[in-house]
Formats: structure tokens, sequence, C-alpha cells
């Protein structure tokens, strides 16, 4: 496992995560505690629940709707409050502020809390390069960190680890003593981190909320570190997509009922910061300085297309992961990004690329259950239908731009690959062709039923009878039945 | 009242007997039924592969079998949740930039329904004097519930079976892995999920599992044929059909 | 690179507009109202907080919180004891008791600062803050109180500027937090609606902080572990007017 972006080898990774019988085990307990805990909690909400459901889709909506208003409010208040405000196109020009910025208030380390928007703009080796050294001090994601992994699920990156996995990464990078009591290995790790926390000059977060009218980040959390973060060092670095503010206070009396419950199975979160501005003195506590870094990064086109717009509504609890049947399989690393899951295959594609994860709108039964366990409703399903679509579109574009180019780009691969495609374009020609033409659709029908007895119902099946039996096909279509039936009335 | 029966491609060339046994079922309650044999397929496959416009030519073709129908049948009747959605949720969408075509989606949609639903929301039957001897549990298809929301109509269905005793299983409202293409495209992880769904009813100590999608079925007895396992595998038409 | 007016013009450009146009508010969003007494709201709030392993305790004198707090303090070695400024907490005398016991208090950073010297609390107070956190770590306890507290899900409520509360109540790996009980509202939107109306509606307090029950993880294996960096143990004491 590296952190090398692995959409496009989907088939292979998620091979590989069914047979690892580890991961299989710890995705079957996670999946089921978080859905467990989860149905609690909304029972306790009762039908108010749906409520608040339909009112956060109405926020949601309502600020991206008018996302250029809000926007405008909070950043002005974030800078009369003492803050900067840092508008990002891409991960690049983010990277680059917040390195130059370490840069030139001479910053050596940076503590950071838990961000899926650094994760990614992999702001890590970004600081890196700039000879800063960047460190998680969420428990989870300290450990993926010196696993030099990438996390496995949006709120509990390092579920696929077991505590042996942990002792073994604590006895080899920390040099401790090895134990495998999680209660001594978190205080190992509370023992570190807090030396990091006292030596550090800069604190990263990412912001759960962004509020217009007082210009205030949100930050949501359990453990104790994002409150460490922005309020030790001198400088705290917040990164946001777009998509993150909202308008009032009054709304978090809405999200903060929603997000806890859907992520955790909690009533409510051990820790909720709501932080706004930079000290007002300097015997005050709180960061002098308080950068707000805005994110583009691909969202401005989702939020141009209507049919996807709402992908921007995620508020990362992860909920959809875990009533998930194909991520209860597969996992998090499977998806081959940072984002997995129902979310990750509607999110990836946008913000990589269609034709890099074009697998991942593909890899779902559509079965709904993302969309009922959403806290704001989002319409998983009609988005997955609606990428596959734009994939196959993409691919038919593609097809005809690429036929008049230099020869160089037939390499063997590339001709394959737009064979399969293609083949499947004619395949489904063909099939509509069919059936909207009755009698070829009885003729085809024969055919196959005459070919599956030849190959003994299995060799055409190849796909379904590896793993399945197929039925043996009846001997008489339905249509044939009916109308023998309907000659001996007459 | 009249009906006409749209059996769907699975079921008229791979299930016939679901077919048949929903004719048997309608006729015996009194429902006049008749069938066109220029129906071919709703088009779902192509449309949740991505390919919209071969879907729309085909869903074309159907809404004009359907309307001819509705010209002398009150109601069209499907033995599938997912075709039904279909017909009732994605023809409305495929046809979103064609005021004609939705307009006659919006119509059709309205007066088609799946099985269950037809029997209890429509007839206002829930016991259709079918018997039965066996346990029996019921499997939750996705579209069924979570697209159209029908959860209790066949479980009410069930429980007035003669000899039929209902037992639910553990999370019958999850996904059995088939997903149309999905489960040939990523047959792996398909037939993971369906592993579960199989421990599900073997828990249940249940000797036959129901449901009102043969799709859903044929995931699920191909798993439970490989397996060796003795339990039966119902479509609600064949079970609501039954007289000892 | 991108800059706001680049950007909030890419944005009108997606939602088709050329403009931005102030929107009409979202009509309020009103939840059912809790009809409790405030020996319900107590109790539930009580109930809660247990829940997340917090100690709740009523007490109904300054004495109480002192015996509570002895309880709490190592019996052999003296003690370094992080107090806030909150009103209620000098008001009870605490800082005195401590000391005659021979606790070492750290005081906030204002008080902090008056007893260092100007080379120290140069330059913005980033070396204040430097000398600071080092003596904060050395603390055992933590002792500030709550503005408000939440019945529905038992969490504190703790502002800035009413009270120097934010390193006090997260570093040392005990929080004893003070509470008058008739600062206690049925629900976040009771909260949220008072908070705004309190402190948000001219300038906002640079940080608003929910507590609920002690610092938790449970990134290895889903275990549940307290005290991962914050405080292992809460402690609430609940009055009303403590004289």
């Amino acid at each position: 496992m590296n952190h090398e972006i692995q959409t496009e080898t989907f088939v292979e990774n998620y091979r590989r995560a069914l047979v690892n019988a580890q991961l299989q085990r710890a995705l079957s307990n996670a999946t089921a505690k978080f859905t467990i805990g989860r149905r609690l909690a909304v029972m306790s909400v009762g039908e108010d629940w749906e409520i608040l459901r339909a009112r956060a889709r109405e926020i949601k909506e309502h600020a991206g709707n008018n996302l250029d208003y809000y926007l405008d409010q909070f950043t002005t208040n974030v800078e009369r409050l003492g803050g900067r405000v840092f508008w990002a196109r891409d991960s690049a020009e983010a990277n680059n502020y917040i390195a130059s910025l370490a840069r030139e208030r001479g910053a050596t380390l940076a503590v950071k809390s838990k961000s899926m928007m650094t994760e990614e703009i992999e702001l890590n080796r970004a600081l890196a390069r700039a000879g800063v050294e960047a460190v998680e001090t969420d428990l989870g994601e300290y450990i993926i960190q010196l696993a030099d992994e990438r996390p496995s699920h949006i709120i509990a990156p390092a579920i696929h680890k077991t505590r042996g996995d942990v002792a073994d990464l604590f006895t080899e990078k920390l040099n401790f003593e090895r134990t495998e009591e999680i209660e001594r290995m978190t205080a190992l790790a509370r023992r570190v981190l807090r030396e990091r926390f006292a030596r550090a000059d800069m604190g990263v977060t990412g912001a759960n909320f962004a509020i217009a009218e007082t210009g205030t980040i949100v930050l949501v959390e359990n453990e104790g570190n994002i409150r460490m973060t922005t309020s030790l060092p001198r400088m705290h670095v917040a990164l946001m997509g777009i998509e993150k503010v909202i308008p009032r206070l009054e709304d978090l009396a809405v999200f903060l009922r929603l997000l806890p419950r859907s992520a955790s199975g909690q009533q409510m979160s051990a820790y909720v910061s709501f932080l706004t501005g930079v000290k007002r003195a300097a015997t005050e506590e709180g960061p002098d300085e308080l950068h707000v870094v805005i994110l583009d990064n691909g969202r401005v086109d989702m939020l141009a297309n209507e049919h996807l717009r709402e992908s921007l509504y995620c508020i990362r609890c992860g909920a959809c992961l875990n009533v998930c049947p194909v991520y209860q399989k597969i996992g998090g690393h499977a998806y081959g990004w940072i984002y997995p899951g129902p979310i990750g295959s509607v999110l990836t594609p946008q913000l990589l690329g269609r034709e890099r994860a074009a697998n991942l709108p593909f890899a779902s039964s559509l079965c709904g259950a993302c969309r009922e366990a959403c806290p704001v409703k989002i319409n998983i399903p009609d988005m997955l239908l609606r990428l596959r679509y734009e994939i196959k579109e993409g691919d038919e574009a593609d097809s005809q731009r690429h036929n008049d180019k230099p020869i160089e780009r037939w390499l063997f691969a590339k001709i394959k690959n737009r064979f399969a495609k293609s083949a499947e374009r004619a395949a489904f020609k063909l099939w509509a062709a069919t059936m909207k033409t009755p009698a070829r659709f009885e003729r085809a029908a024969r055919l196959a039923r005459l070919a599956a007895q030849a190959f003994d119902n299995r060799l055409p099946f190849a796909r379904w009878t590896a793993t399945r039996d197929l039925p043996p096909l009846a001997a008489r279509s339905f249509r044939e039945e009916w109308a023998s039936r309907e000659n001996k009335k007459s | 009242m009249k009906a006409s029966l749209f059996v769907t491609c699975v079921v008229d060339q791979m299930f016939p007997r679901v077919g048949l046994a929903m004719a048997e079922l309608l006729t015996r309650l009194g429902v006049e039924i008749t069938f066109n044999a220029e129906q071919t397929c709703c088009g779902q496959p192509a449309f949740n592969t991505g390919y919209r416009e071969e879907a729309r030519e085909v869903a074309r073709h159907m809404l004009d079998v359907f309307e001819r129908e509705l010209e002398t049948s009150d109601y069209i009747v499907a033995p599938s949740g997912s075709c039904v959605t279909m017909v009732r949720k994605f023809y409305v969408e495929l046809f979103a930039d064609d005021d004609k075509d939705r307009l006659r989606a919006e119509r059709v949609a309205a007066r088609t329904f799946e099985l269950s639903e037809f029997l209890v929301r429509v007839l206002g039957i829930e016991d259709t004097s079918a018997s039965y001897d066996g346990r029996v549990t019921y499997h939750d298809s996705c579209h069924l519930l979570r697209e159209l929301g029908i959860a209790s109509e066949p479980r009410r269905l069930i429980q007035q079976v003669r000899g039929a005793e209902l037992v639910e299983m553990d999370r019958a409202d999850a996904c059995c892995g088939f997903g149309g293409t999905f489960s040939v495209r990523f047959p792996e992880i398909s037939t993971a999920i369906a592993e579960e769904k199989i421990a599900s009813i073997e828990r249940s100590g249940a000797d036959t599992i129901v449901a009102c999608d043969s799709s859903c079925l044929m995931q699920i007895a191909g798993l439970l044929a490989r397996r060796g396992s003795n339990v039966r595998c119902l479509h609600i038409a064949e079970l609501l059909a039954n007289k000892l | 690179m991108a800059d706001k007016q680049e950007t909030l013009a890419r944005i009108r450009a997606a939602l088709g507009r050329d403009k931005t146009i102030a929107p009409k508010p979202l009509a309020s969003f009103t939840p059912r109202a809790v009809n409790a007494t405030d020996e319900e709201l107590t109790s539930r709030f009580c109930l809660e907080l247990e829940r997340v392993s917090a100690r709740v305790t009523r007490i109904s004198s300054a004495d109480e919180i002192k015996n509570y707090l002895k309880s709490l303090l190592p019996k052999d070695a003296p003690a370094t004891v992080a107090v806030s400024d909150s009103r209620a907490l000098i008001d009870a005398g605490l800082r005195e008791w401590l000391a005659e016991r021979g606790a070492n208090i750290l005081p906030t950073l204002k008080e902090f600062a008056s007893s260092q010297s100007p080379r120290v609390n140069g330059n913005n107070g980033a070396e204040l803050m430097e000398s600071y956190k080092r003596e904060l770590v050395q603390a055992s306890i933590g002792v500030t109180s709550a503005d408000y507290g939440i019945a529905d899900t038992g969490t504190l409520v703790l502002v800035s500027g009413s009270e120097q509360h934010r390193l006090i109540s997260l570093v040392p790996p005990v929080h004893v937090c003070l509470l008058d009980s008739k600062r206690i509202v049925a629900t976040l939107h009771d909260l949220i609606t008072r908070a705004r109306a309190e402190h948000y509606s001219n300038r906002a307090p640079q940080a608003m902080t929910f507590i609920t029950g002690p610092s938790r993880t449970a990134d290895i294996e889903l275990t549940l572990t307290l005290g991962v960096h914050g405080p292992r143990e809460l402690h609430v004491l609940l009055h009303s007017h403590v004289q």
C-alpha cells in the first residue's frame, strides 16, 4: 500500500481485499458496530429525525444555490476579525500558499488534525518538500501516517488495522517496548504527540462547517487533538472546500444533531469548537494568525452540473460507507483514493476525472441503502446512474476524437481497451434494436436458449457461473406458453 | 377489472412459471388479464449501464405497448419491483427533456403496479386463499423497498397463506448483491454480498425464501444451489398461486 | 492564481447568474419545544453526562467544591492545579483554599503575564505563551466553570470572554467544571438561540467550546479509550448559586 492513486486498478484492489481474512473480519465488525450505533442514535431522536434531514437538505440546497453570496459574507467576516483568506483553485495553489507561509514564518513542525481536504490535496507531502514536518494527531491518522498508508474509512481511518498491527508499528517506529494493550498504546501516542503539540509552530485543520453570518469555523471531534491544534501553535491554518459554508449559527442546531449520530452513533461528539478570528490580546488564548484556505479543486464544476450538484452537500459522516453492501465487502482502500464507499464513487470521478475512476460508479448494486442513511438525503444512486451515463458519453466522444490521432496512440492496451468499450456500445445498440422489435427479440431469445443448451448452461455465462449456479433455462418462454394456451382456448 | 401483464424479459425467458403463476393468481382473484406479446424489456440494462439513448429507444417501444394496453385495461401489473421502478421512476427521468414522451411516461407510470402492491393497495386483498406447507422468510428487494416503498404488503400476503409461517431473517432489507450488470461486471463482490444474504436465510431457519423479484431470486438460488442447500426459492406469485 | 473575485465569478457562472444577489433567508426552523421542569432538565443533563463517562455531583456550598477537589488531589505530593478566572470560582475562594493546602496554582494567561518580565510579554505574547504552555503541562487538574449546559446531550458550553477556558479544560488530565444548574437549557436549539443572543449579537467570541464527556477515541479496533489527548476524567459540579 502506498499513496499513489489506485483507482484504475480497482478490480485488482478489490480482489485482494476479498481474500484478506483479517480485513474481512475488521470490516464486518466495524460496519456492524457503526450501523447499529447509528440506528440506536437515530431512534433516540424519533420522528424528528426525518424533519432534521429535510431541514439539513434545505439548508445545503439554499447555501449551494447562493454560494457566491455566503462565501463573500463568510470571508468578509473572517478578515474583519483578523483572519486571512486565501482562495485556491487547485491543490498546487493551496499547497504552495501553506508551504510558503511556513517558510516565511520559519515553521518547521506542523501539527494536523484529521481533514479530508488535506488528504485530497496531499498537503503533508507538499509540506515535507518544503522542509516542514507535518504530524497527524488524530490517533487513527497517526497510525496511518506511521504505516505510510491512506485512511480506509472517512471517520475511522485505521479500522483495517488490528491492535497487533498497531503494536508492531509503535514498536518499530517509536522504539517502544511492545504492548498490545490498547490503553497503553493510546497513552504512548498521547505522550509522543504532546511533545509535538508543545513544539509545533503551525496547526492545520479542516472545517466541518463555516458560518457565513459570523465568520466562524466549526470543528467536531472526540479526541481533543483539534482543540490542541487550534489553541497551542501560534498559527492556525484551516482548509475548506467552497461547499462548507452555511448561512447561520442556528443551522448548527440541525447539523450537530445529525452529524455525530450519523458518524459514530453518538448523541454529541466529545468536543465541538466554534472558532472565530484570532486572539484579540496578547494575554488571550488562541492563535495570533488564522489563515483560511478556500479550495475549489473541481467543486465549481460540480456546482455547475445540476445532476451532480448535491455531491457538494456531503458532511463527511461516513454513514453511507457503513451501510453499503459493497464497502462492507471490499473496504476503503479498494476504491483507490481517499474517498471510499458510495459517496467516494460519486466524488472521486468528479475530482480526479471520470476516465481515471471509470469503474467506481459501476461498482454498486444501486441498492439505495446509502441514500436512506444519508443525513442530508443525498441521492447517491441516481448520481451513480448519472455518472455511468456521463462516462459512456465520454467514451463515445473519446473514441470519435481519437480516430484521427497519430499511430503512436494505438498502443496495444489502448486498442484493447477501446475495443472493449466500443464492443459494449455496439452490443447495447444491437440489444436496443432487438428489444424494440418483438419479432427480433423472440428470435434472439430462441437462439440464446439453444446456445445455452449447447454449452451446458455454463460457458457463455462464465462471469456468472464461476461463483454461482445458473438455473436451467425453461424449455419454453412465457410468451410461447401463453400463445399455446390462447390457441387451445380458441 | 382488467389488467395487462407486464411479465418482464427475465420472467418471460427464464422463469415463465412465475408469469404463469401470476396469471393464474390474478384470474383466481377475478381480474381479467391480457398479455401483449409485443412487449420486450423495460430497458433497465442499458439505462443502468449508462446507455441512455439505447434505453430510450426501448422505453419508447414499451410505452407504445403499454399505451395500447391501457386503452382496454385498467392497470399494468408486473412481477418485479425493479422493472416497475424503471417504468415508474426512470422513464420519467429519461424523457425529462421530451415533453411528449414524458407525459406518456407519466400516464403509464400512474397505472403500473408491482404484483404485491397491486394486490394489497389496488385490489385490497391480503388473503389470496393460497396454502403452503413451510417456514417462509421474505427478502426485501432493493428497488421494491427503497424506490417504491413496499415492505409490509408482501409480508401481509405471506401471513395469510395457510400453512405458511413467516419467519423474519436478520437484515431482510440488505441487498442480495445482484444489481443487474453489476453481478457480471464484478462477480466476486456480487457473490460475497450474496453470501451474507445466504447466511441470514440459513440463520432464520426457514425452508423457503420468497421475494418479489426474479433476478434477486436467481442470484440467491444460484448461490444456494452452489452450496447444495435445500432451501427453496419462490417468487411471491408462485407462493400465492399455490394450493395444496 | 485564484482570487476572491475570480472564484466568485466562476461560482456565479456555475449557478447561471452574473451578479451576486442577497438571498431571502430560509424561514426559521423551530423544532418541537421541550416542556420540562428545571429539575427534569437537571436530571436529564446528569444522566446524559454519566452515559458518556463523566461524573456529576450536585453541590450546595463552596465547601463542597473544596471537599470534592480534596478527593482528587494527590495525598502525598503537592499538586499543580490550573484554575480559570471565572467569577464563580473566584467567589468560591478556591484559589486561597488551594494555596493553603500547598497546591501550586497556575493562574490564567493574563494573571501569569503580570508575573513575567516585559521581555517575555513582548512580541504579541509568543514567548509568554511558550512559558505558560510549559507550566500548564505540569498541572494535574484544571478547574473551570461552564456558561451553559444542554440537557438533551449532557453538554457543557464554555465561552471565551467570560473566562479563559480553552487550555485549562483541555491540557490537564483531569477537568473539573462548575455549572449553575439554572443555566441548563433543554436542547441544542435552545442553546444556540440563547448563545446567539447573549454572545454573538455583536462581536462573536473567539471560541465557544462544547464539551460532552472526557476525551475519547475508538481508533484501535473500535475499542473505546478515554483520555487520548484531552482529559481522561471529567467531573461536573452542579450548583445553584453557591454562596
